[in-house]
């Protein structure tokens, strides 16, 4: 192993690249995976959130919403309010002692996902909450029912507006599976400190793991910042004058599709 | 003359604000109502509670002999022949045109795609949008708009239209092109609500006005009766403020 930093760096990177490699494949899945379990829990979550009773429900369809209320807002509170670190140990050691058997990438999935739900949950909520009372009220007066307008109004819109946030969330993930190394998940970091361990070395390694990190999440910004851009539609401005004349007309283009 | 809507008697506060004081009065089918009133006199909040967009704290409204201010009402079925139109269009932004008229059809109605598309098309027709069927909402002008939110609300065959401050959200040159579309509605027969500002437009093409001050009903009659003989010193103060 060569004395210097970037002989040792060049070294490490050399002779362990497999394991840094296998390290950012868990990493990416395990976030990836979180982060569509944690969109599908938390849209759910969302909506128990949201849901009120109203003057004229049953007594019953009453006291499940209100059981869907207090469920969805102490989860939230649960998960928002304990490290992610300590959650990790809790469920994996938790479901061994139950007498259940997983891995621990399994179990990463699993708690990256319903960890990140409680915080997709609040973004989807806020962004149903953005969505103009109008949109419903003109559903409503049209004859549909508040689920028929929910699913085909207001969801869509409200979906496709926090679309940037989640991945935010991805993003996130990426960084902070590095917890689950305490319950021995291969991922990024957990690899990194194992090649540590094989040669003492600690500044130059960490130091790789970084930029690796580093990458990651640039790309994954990069790649957001595209999207982003494709869902606002293609030379979506305004004109800032009143709107006598249609937009359509000022910039030429066809507004089909 | 069949009567289609009756409100009795309905009231209606916001916490301590008493916007509607005791309203009676009755709708017969094909009749065109225009309802006039200074900012904040009601005209709006009485409008959805016909539409049972706001719930009344008194009263009855009967649409069609049933009552709707009855607890066990279907009021989406209630609803799917009332139209509405609000000052601020409310097109789905997630919706191009034409779905925003297929769409209440298919899951209101039940129709089929391709019956709701025809039925979409001739009433784009009807307001001058056919060729717009394919724009998406946000593109369009406020009158463009508001034609749109019209078609959608015919599409579900409506037997009375309410239309709360149509015009108001749009330039001169705009509310021409709703206003117009609206007249061609009356001409048809069509039973209307209308609240709005326009008062030439309200004098030409309705069957009676109802002029709403403090939440009741200061004078209601013939638009000759209110607009050149006004009987109420509220209404004449309103009518000839300039």
């Amino acid at each position: 192993m060569p004395s210097d930093f970037f002989g040792a760096v060049w070294y490490l990177v050399t002779n362990y690249w497999q394991l840094f490699l296998y390290g950012v494949i868990t990493t990416l899945i395990i976030s990836l995976l979180g982060t569509l379990i944690g969109f599908v829990i938390g849209l759910g979550l969302s909506i128990l959130k949201i849901t009120k009773s109203r003057a004229n429900n049953t007594l019953t369809s009453k006291i499940f919403k209100k059981i869907g209320n207090i469920f969805s807002s102490s989860y939230i509170q649960f998960f928002r309010g304990t490290p992610m670190m300590v959650q990790a140990s809790l469920i994996y050691y938790g479901f061994l002692k139950l007498g259940g058997h997983w891995t621990a990438f399994s179990a990463g999935i699993f708690v990256v996902g319903i960890n990140t739900a409680a915080y997709i949950a609040e973004i989807i909520r806020s962004g149903i909450n953005a969505i103009d009372p109008g949109q419903m009220e003109a559903a409503r007066s049209l004859g549909m029912t508040h689920y028929q307008a929910m699913r085909k109004v207001i969801l869509p819109q409200a979906v496709k507006n926090v679309i940037p946030a989640i991945g935010n969330e991805f993003i996130v993930n990426v960084k902070d599976t590095s917890v689950l190394s305490v319950i021995a998940v291969t991922d990024l970091f957990y690899n990194s400190k194992s090649i540590t361990m094989i040669h003492y070395v600690y500044f130059e390694v960490y130091f790789i793991t970084s930029i690796i990190y580093l990458i990651i999440t640039l790309l994954s910004s990069r790649l957001l910042a595209l999207l982003d851009k494709k869902l606002a539609g293609k030379n979506r401005y305004s004109i800032p004058t009143s709107q006598t004349v249609p937009e359509v007309f000022i910039k030429g283009g066809n507004g089909h599709g | 003359m069949d009567e289609i809507i009756r409100v009795e008697h309905i009231s209606k506060s916001f916490d301590n604000l008493n916007v509607l004081k005791d309203i009676s009065f009755s709708v017969s089918k094909g009749e065109v109502i225009s309802i006039i009133g200074s900012s904040g006199s009601g005209k709006s909040t009485l409008i959805r509670c016909i539409n049972l967009l706001e719930t009344i704290d008194q009263g009855k409204i009967y649409f069609k002999n049933e009552c709707i201010t009855d607890k066990n009402v279907n009021i989406n079925n209630v609803r799917s022949k009332i139209g509405m139109v609000f000052q601020n269009f409310n097109l789905f932004l997630n919706k191009n045109v034409i779905d925003n008229c297929i769409l209440p059809q298919a899951v209101v109605l039940k129709r089929s795609k391709q019956v709701a598309k025809e039925i979409a098309l001739s009433y784009l027709r009807k307001v001058g949008m056919e060729e717009f069927a394919y724009y998406q909402v946000r593109s369009l002008s406020g009158g463009q708009k508001q034609r749109v939110a019209i078609a959608r609300a015919l599409c579900m065959n409506p037997e009375v239209m309410l239309f709360d401050e149509p015009t108001s959200a749009l330039d001169p040159q705009m509310v021409k092109e709703v206003l117009k579309v609206i007249k061609e509605l009356a001409d048809e027969k069509m039973t209307m609500l209308i609240v709005t500002h326009e008062m030439n437009f309200a004098k030409n093409v309705s069957d009676r006005i109802i002029f709403l001050s403090g939440g009741q009903i200061a004078e209601m009659g013939t638009p000759t009766q209110i607009f050149n003989n006004p009987q109420n010193e509220i209404t004449k103060a309103f009518l000839f403020q300039e």
